[in-house]
């Protein structure tokens, strides 16, 4: 369920603003070599949503794509119960650093040459129906957290109403629009 | 060894609420307001735009990297 929602949402959202691509990846794995107040860590995320490298379309030029230097929104899967617990969270924001860590849009020697850097990060903990939107945005060398509190899709909802409903193609899409 | 070495592995599924508590020190986190309470079409735009800042923020850093490039040159002329 999780999967075709942000299917249909990056598909929708990669047409409405016109991205060279966009992806949805899952069980991608990722890691960092040293994370302050952790130490090296790795594994995979749930979902990353992101850019292709090369803008590449697999749907249209087939073989295999991977995550490029635009990542979207970082998703944690989890069963309703162990969605509001602090281990998740946890989970969600180890990876979150990670990818901002990872992230070669806007490396050190960058920072340094330009006056602007790297901005803003977004995760998400879901269990398909209720969806807590994190943004982590870079200020001051430090990070903002962001809460979105819970925006709740809908319950039970099957796969062909999600892939035929416009309503909820719109929702999904709007759903990026607020991130 | 090999068992003691994949004991010491960390992986993110494994993290406690003390691992969260690290990273928001260590990170120098800090909580802001809430991102977005409603999906209420009239609002989304005072929210924040994720997509849209994405690519103005390449175009940004782009050509202040390239006029820096540039104006290092002119220096080293001089």
């Amino acid at each position: 369920m999780i999967g075709r929602f942000l299917n249909n949402a990056m598909r929708a959202a990669t047409r409405y603003y016109s991205l060279s691509s966009g992806a949805v990846f899952h069980e991608y794995t990722i890691s960092h070599s040293n994370l302050l107040g952790i130490g090296y860590i790795s594994g995979p995320v749930d979902y990353l949503v992101a850019s292709t490298v090369g803008d590449m379309r697999p749907s249209e030029t087939g073989g295999v794509a991977l995550p490029g230097p635009r990542c979207f929104l970082v998703v944690e899967a989890k069963q309703g119960a162990t969605m509001t617990l602090a281990v998740s969270m946890s989970q969600l924001l180890a990876q979150i650093l990670t990818i901002q860590h990872n992230d070669p849009c806007n490396p050190f020697v960058l920072e340094v040459l330009t006056i602007s850097e790297r901005n803003e990060h977004a995760g998400v903990l879901t269990d398909g129906s209720n969806w807590r939107f994190f943004l982590f945005s870079k200020k001051d060398k430090g990070i903002l957290l962001h809460s979105s509190g819970n925006i709740v899709t809908a319950d039970k909802i099957s796969c062909n109403k999600v892939l035929g409903n416009y309503s909820y193609l719109l929702k999904t899409l709007l759903i990026f629009k607020v991130l | 060894m090999l068992l003691m070495l994949q004991g010491d592995k960390r992986t993110y599924s494994t993290l406690t609420e003390i691992d969260q508590m690290h990273m928001f020190e260590q990170n120098g986190i800090k909580r802001g307001g809430p991102l977005m309470m409603s999906l209420d079409p009239s609002k989304l735009y005072e929210g924040y735009d994720i997509l849209d800042s994405f690519h103005e923020q390449h175009l940004i850093d782009l050509e202040f990297t390239v006029l820096t490039v540039y104006l290092f040159h002119i220096v080293l002329i001089c």
